[in-house]
């Protein structure tokens, strides 16, 4: 069992991704390719080989899934516009240092149609509501340097919205009354952050409640779960594990032994990190994982800002330096 | 891109089997080929019967090809699922024969009656349609009971069914869907999905009209004619009794969400409210002697315990009972706290045990300190800085223990000791 980060061999991994054109899962998951990308772009920055990937062929390809009509991004050309892979398309620009290459009006145009009445944002014009897609939005408009002035949104409405996902046990659902889990909580922290309004949103009761309800998350075996009673999987040390960076306790986890797990689901062989040790790697789990190990503090890799699930450099460059904080 | 739980060994074994390598290219072709079809029919904006089949074929093979499931619903909205069109336009290719008996009959009829004689026959279609596209829909959700897009194509069709029927008829919808979802759930008592998609139904039957999909009231649904909370709270109650119920957290959350509505239904007063507290807590008592280590118990009883003693907001009263004095809520604290101590001598290295003394104990504290109510007549035993020092080396020692026994989580416990100073 691997002890260390086989760097080399997740670089090797992520290049090879797109060639993979004979197997049946390569042509099953063009509905996902966008955020392929940016899960492979991220690990491969996060792992300091940001330019692995040929610049002006991953600029290419994020146009190709533009749709100039709307202003949305698709997961692939020809497929459908939708806040998952606008986000998507936003980031990897943004990471690559190009966001001019798409005409940002019109995507911020794209998103805020996107809003409802209630605060809460759909995903595409047929209308599925979840908080996942306020973070999409939230995250998009603030990457593109306009969440305190786009046309149309409410930034108070999402907030508003975000909040009534909260429950009692300190976590957050996909919409009012659903049940805690951790990817939710992901995107509705990351929500309240990118908004500016976390720490006045929570008390100091509702934040020691989310971080016990976070930390009771780590198995005997290092790994995470995402919620009571379930099996743990390694796209969970990012969900839990930036959620516990964003609120100041990550120190109420074991570091070693989560770090220890995720080595272990490595493929040794061909790169890439698996959901659990001895599965099949794939490019969602790599990035997760490498994240992971960077909130962790893990040796060589560079530091990933838990908001974003991008390099911290990066969201320092575009958002946190000049943020305009939002009055609510 | 995404896989969870494929063996690496297994995929590695099938990578080397020619055989299988030659089915899975041709498998590819098959795929991309179709794949391709139905996009080209698509860019034509071709809106019939043959484009719908090709949609059928390609989300058999990949159902989270969710453009496909865009461009499926736009057929529908064209054809088979449009709503009630004027009698002489075509729905479908398949009414045909509907039509030329409506013609005949117009000839004949006043027209009062041939429109009404045309909208029950358009109703019974989109009905058997509606009936049709579920039945489509069932076989996915179940071997993919994970894919977002199925279940929201499956909440758009009974959508379509409010829209394009009369109320009784799509109610009819909603209700069946019950029934489906209770199956749903059976079989993976935690799928996230089917508890949404539950509480979705549910609202659908009781504010029929309602058309938000984030869980929001609608201005217009003031007739709460139907409401059918006792009928969840009793299903949340089937369902922690049940084998493995227990460690249920979707049902045991989903009863904390319906609790405040209910008692209000109910209209109970603070007798009842305290009452129903206190049989809620004897469920919990019984429960976690059985299995002390179930977090989904203990998160449960933390949120019986927070919300009745923590100042809840007096306007939202999401407390079972809200209007507790402090004196009730330090005996009911300190019988809590008994009781957990009782159940520590059983199972000494149990941490969830400890963890709930230690925060509870600081409640108490707590609620000791709030401002004594005027009304509050109870007696109080006295309490003096000798009990309140004995409450703090109590805590103490069972931090200590915690960082022994749960040395993963120590940095928690060690913060909460620092406090303590």
């Amino acid at each position: 069992m691997a002890s260390t980060l086989l760097t080399s061999k997740h670089v090797a991994y992520i290049q090879s991704l797109d060639t993979k054109r004979d197997r049946l899962d390569y042509h099953l998951t063009s509905h996902l390719r966008l955020s392929g990308v940016y899960w492979g772009l991220t690990s491969l920055h996060l792992l300091n080989h940001p330019t692995a990937l040929p610049r002006s062929e991953t600029i290419d390809f994020v146009k190709s899934c533009y749709h100039p009509s709307s202003g949305g991004l698709g997961a692939s050309p020809g497929h459908d516009p939708h806040l998952l892979y606008t986000l998507s398309g936003i980031q990897i620009l943004a990471t690559i240092d190009a966001l001019d290459e798409i005409d940002g009006d019109k995507v911020v145009e794209y998103v805020s149609k996107l809003q409802n009445p209630d605060g809460s944002f759909s995903g595409d014009e047929w209308g599925e509501v979840d908080s996942r897609f306020v973070y999409c939005a939230l995250s998009t408009l603030s990457l593109l340097g306009r969440l305190g002035d786009a046309p149309g949104v409410s930034a108070e409405g999402a907030v508003g919205f975000v909040l009534r996902c909260l429950n009692a046990d300190g976590g957050f659902g996909m919409a009012p009354a659903a049940e805690s889990h951790a990817g939710q909580i992901f995107t509705c922290v990351g929500a309240l952050k990118i908004a500016g309004v976390f720490e006045k949103s929570l008390s100091e009761d509702q934040v020691n409640l989310l971080g016990d309800w976070l930390c009771e998350r780590q198995l005997p075996n290092g790994g995470l779960n995402g919620r009571p009673e379930k099996l743990e999987d390694v796209c969970y040390s990012w969900w839990v594990l930036s959620s516990m960076a964003m609120i100041g306790k990550l120190q109420w986890i074991d570091r070693e032994k989560l770090v220890e797990f995720i080595l272990s689901c490595q493929d040794e062989e061909n790169g890439g990190i698996a959901d659990r040790k001895g599965d099949v790697a794939d490019v969602f789990h790599t990035v997760f994982g490498v994240a992971g190990l960077s909130l962790l503090g893990y040796e060589g890799l560079k530091e990933v800002d838990p908001v974003y699930c991008m390099p911290k450099d990066v969201t320092d460059r575009i958002v946190w330096n000049h943020r305009k904080i939002l009055t609510t | 891109m995404a896989s969870h739980g494929i063996s690496r060994s297994e995929y590695a074994t099938q990578s080397r089997d020619e055989h299988r390598r030659a089915k899975e290219l041709k498998k590819i072709e098959e795929y991309n080929q179709l794949a391709s079809t139905v996009q080209e029919q698509r860019l034509a904006t071709e809106h019939n019967l043959e484009a719908l089949e090709g949609t059928t074929r390609l989300l058999r093979l990949n159902p989270e090809y969710y453009t496909i499931w865009n461009y499926r619903r736009e057929i529908l909205q064209q054809t088979l699922l449009a709503k009630h069109s004027p009698p002489g336009i075509a729905l479908s290719p398949t009414s045909a024969s509907t039509r030329t008996c409506l013609e005949d009959n117009e000839a004949n009829q006043d027209p009062e009656e041939v429109a009404t004689s045309v909208h029950a026959a358009y109703t019974s279609r989109a009905t058997l349609h509606l009936k049709e596209e579920l039945a489509f829909l069932l076989p996915l959700l179940s071997s993919f009971p994970k894919c977002y897009w199925i279940w929201n194509h499956r909440l758009w069709t009974l959508q379509r069914a409010t829209e394009i029927l009369p109320a009784d008829k799509a109610g009819n919808f909603w209700q069946e869907e019950l029934g489906l979802v209770g199956l749903m759930l059976r079989r993976d008592v935690r799928n996230f999905h089917g508890w949404m998609y539950r509480r979705f139904v549910i609202s659908n039957i009781e504010f029929p009209r309602r058309k938000s999909l984030s869980g929001d009231e609608v201005e217009n649904s003031s007739s709460r004619d139907t409401s059918l909370v006792e009928q969840e709270f009793a299903y949340t109650t089937k369902m922690v009794q049940g084998v493995g119920g227990m460690s249920n957290y979707s049902a045991w959350h989903n009863r904390s969400k319906l609790i405040p509505r209910l008692l209000s239904e109910r209209k109970c007063g603070r007798q009842e409210r305290m009452d129903f507290l206190e049989d809620e807590l004897e469920l919990l008592k019984r429960n976690i002697s059985t299995n002390p280590h179930d977090q989904s118990l203990w998160f449960y009883h933390r949120w019986l315990i927070y919300s009745n003693t923590i100042t809840p907001d007096r306007d939202t009263p999401n407390a079972i009972s809200p209007f507790m004095s402090r004196g009730t809520k330090l005996l009911m604290l300190a019988a809590e706290i008994d009781t957990l101590q009782d159940l520590l001598e059983a199972h000494a290295e149990c941490k969830y045990i400890l963890k709930a003394l230690v925060e509870y104990v600081g409640l108490l504290q707590r609620v000791r300190e709030d401002p004594r109510d005027p009304e509050d007549v109870e007696e109080e035993e006295e309490w003096t800085a000798d009990d309140e020092e004995k409450r703090r080396v109590d805590r103490r020692v069972w931090l200590a223990k915690l960082v022994s026994i749960d040395p993963m989580r120590k940095g928690r416990y060690q913060e909460i000791l620092r406090g303590l100073d």
